[in-house]
């Protein structure tokens, strides 16, 4: 198990009269290789979840174990559980703070005391990860680069760990369709490669395309715990918000036109259409 | 760290008499009050007039902790002030440590000056404890009204102090969530000697200026957008208007500092 979570409460403001619950009584596991979405409305506690998995903020009570690490354990265990945990916030690209781009992506291996030649190796590996030419990019500032620029830099920050663990916080919004598009590629991309992945996001589209599991968070609970398919079934109507190509299905078969299996990407919609017609024609 | 101190945002929330009064005649009364313990000249007035502050904390609503909030950072320059005074006032030696006396007299001009700080700083603490920052600014600039015909950009003055009001806890907000991503890549706050603390947070500091800039220009873009220019002709949302109410708790207010002035004219000891 890389990740696991046991009874997780966490409050904020711990203590104060102004104390709120943002989590409470989770539990779960993440395998090796697993793409995770993390969904639910705003303020439900997806954030939280994530910044505890990153053993950014300590919970309460319950314990967090990267590759059977405790995070909040003795100093040795927690740094080398942190080391394989990335996290990449909302709006990463405010974390930009040094001159280059180069010496901005290699503050995580500094501060782990890699040293030079294996840093500037890690340096460039990660910008090509994420699309950009080390050689024009590396001595930039990252303050005169464009907003997606901006972010690619940021991730590369990241990623520049080849951690085993890759937590992103909605790392699409305030994108383009084009950097949109190519940022999902690079994440597949790692993925396909063996980091695990988890991903907070409001994009159900994105959640059925992408993700091999999706957790629900509600109220600081989790609420569900399942495979796209089984969650954005239309005919178990488990859950309210729907994906494009699910809604059209049902919208189909409330037309009388009844497809058989329960498409949620639109490739799967258009499969299903042929097949169905097919079958029709018979 | 940034964000767990409750030292900014003083406000109290509560419903209570002071809470309800007036800004602006606290704020009189207050600066009213200061100025009369200058003409108190008497340590036991000082003391006595100490009984205030039980009242104000009943009229409040406040717990007294607070008040020992407002106190605490300043306590090395009270304590500072008292040992001075104890120390350097010539008179009847009280004990002797080493080269210096300590001298009856000391004692008492060390406590009168202390207290006098005390109630300095806890008196005008109850203003920012029981009034919102904005409606204390709203009261700062009403006051300061007159000063607008020498040249004093009051109004101005008052939208500069009442957006970095409103800045403050977005800011601690921007600099709790800067802090975390750059903990995620391996930053270290707490440990080391001060220097390389300090040297720690520039990761912090560079990101938070470059957001304030970038806030600030797109703040003065919005206002523009929205028609601002300038405080010729705008009116308030929120009038601050007089009730009965307020002129009572002036006439009280006048009349505990009269009676303050008045036990130390007639107090002989």
């Amino acid at each position: 198990m890389l990740v696991e979570l046991t009874d997780i409460d966490y409050e904020y403001l711990g203590g104060s009269p102004g104390a709120a619950r943002a989590l409470s009584g989770v539990s779960l596991g993440i395998e090796s290789g697993e793409f995770v979405a993390l969904i639910g409305k705003t303020g439900s506690g997806k954030s939280t979840l994530t910044q505890i998995m990153a053993g950014i903020l300590e919970p309460s009570t319950g314990s967090v174990r990267i590759e059977g690490r405790d995070l909040w354990g003795d100093k040795r265990q927690k740094l080398q559980g942190r080391a394989s945990v990335g996290l990449v916030m909302q709006q990463p690209e405010r974390q930009l703070f040094e001159t280059t781009v180069a010496d901005d992506v290699a503050f995580w291996p500094k501060n782990a005391g890699v040293d030079g030649d294996a840093i500037e190796q890690l340096v460039d590996r990660a910008l090509e990860r994420v699309g950009l030419t080390p050689d024009t990019y590396r001595h930039r500032s990252p303050f005169s680069l464009s907003g997606g620029e901006m972010r690619k830099v940021a991730i590369a920050g990241v990623l520049v760990m080849e951690p085993r663990l890759l937590l992103l916080d909605e790392p699409t919004v305030g994108l383009d369709p084009h950097g949109r598009r190519e940022l999902l590629e690079y994440i597949t991309g790692l993925n396909r490669d063996g980091t695990t992945i988890v991903m907070v996001t409001h994009d159900i589209d994105m959640v059925a395309e992408l993700a091999d599991r999706v957790l629900v968070v509600e109220e600081g609970r989790l609420a569900a715990d399942s495979t796209p398919g089984a969650l954005f079934s239309h005919r178990s109507g488990q859950f309210e918000e729907l994906p494009g190509a699910s809604m059209i299905a049902r919208e189909l078969a409330r037309g009388g036109f009844a497809i058989e299996d329960e498409p949620i990407t639109l490739d799967e919609l258009a499969d299903s259409i042929i097949r169905t017609s097919e079958k029709a024609s018979v | 760290m940034i964000g767990s101190s409750p030292a900014l945002g003083q406000y109290y929330p509560a419903e209570s008499h002071l809470h309800r009064l007036d800004a602006r005649f606290k704020l009189v009364v207050v600066v009213g009050f200061i100025f009369a313990l200058f003409f108190i000249e008497r340590p036991a007035t000082m003391v006595l007039t100490l009984l205030i502050l039980p009242l104000l904390l009943v009229l409040s609503r406040l717990p007294a902790r607070w008040l020992w909030r407002s106190l605490r950072p300043l306590l090395f320059i009270l304590l500072f002030t008292f040992v001075i005074h104890l120390l350097f006032t010539p008179g009847e030696t009280l004990f002797v440590f080493g080269p210096i006396t300590a001298t009856e007299a000391g004692l008492t001009r060390g406590l009168f000056f202390a207290l006098r700080l005390v109630l300095i700083i806890t008196v005008s603490s109850f203003i920012t404890l029981t009034t919102t920052p904005m409606a204390l600014t709203n009261a700062i600039e009403m006051l300061l009204k007159p000063f607008k015909r020498l040249g004093l950009p009051v109004h101005e003055l008052a939208l500069t102090m009442s957006i970095a009001l409103t800045f403050i806890p977005m800011l601690l907000g921007e600099a709790r969530e800067i802090i975390k991503a750059q903990k995620a890549r391996g930053a270290d706050f707490e440990s080391g000697h001060i220097l390389r603390r300090a040297r720690g947070f520039v990761p912090v500091l560079i990101p938070l200026f470059v957001g304030s800039f970038r806030r600030a220009d797109e703040l003065a873009l919005a206002m523009e957008a929205r028609g601002y220019a300038g405080g010729e002709g705008r009116t308030r949302l929120h009038e601050l208007v007089l009730v009965r109410n307020d002129y009572l708790w002036l006439a009280a207010g006048a009349a505990l500092i009269a009676l303050m002035l008045a036990a130390d004219a007639l107090i002989l000891w």
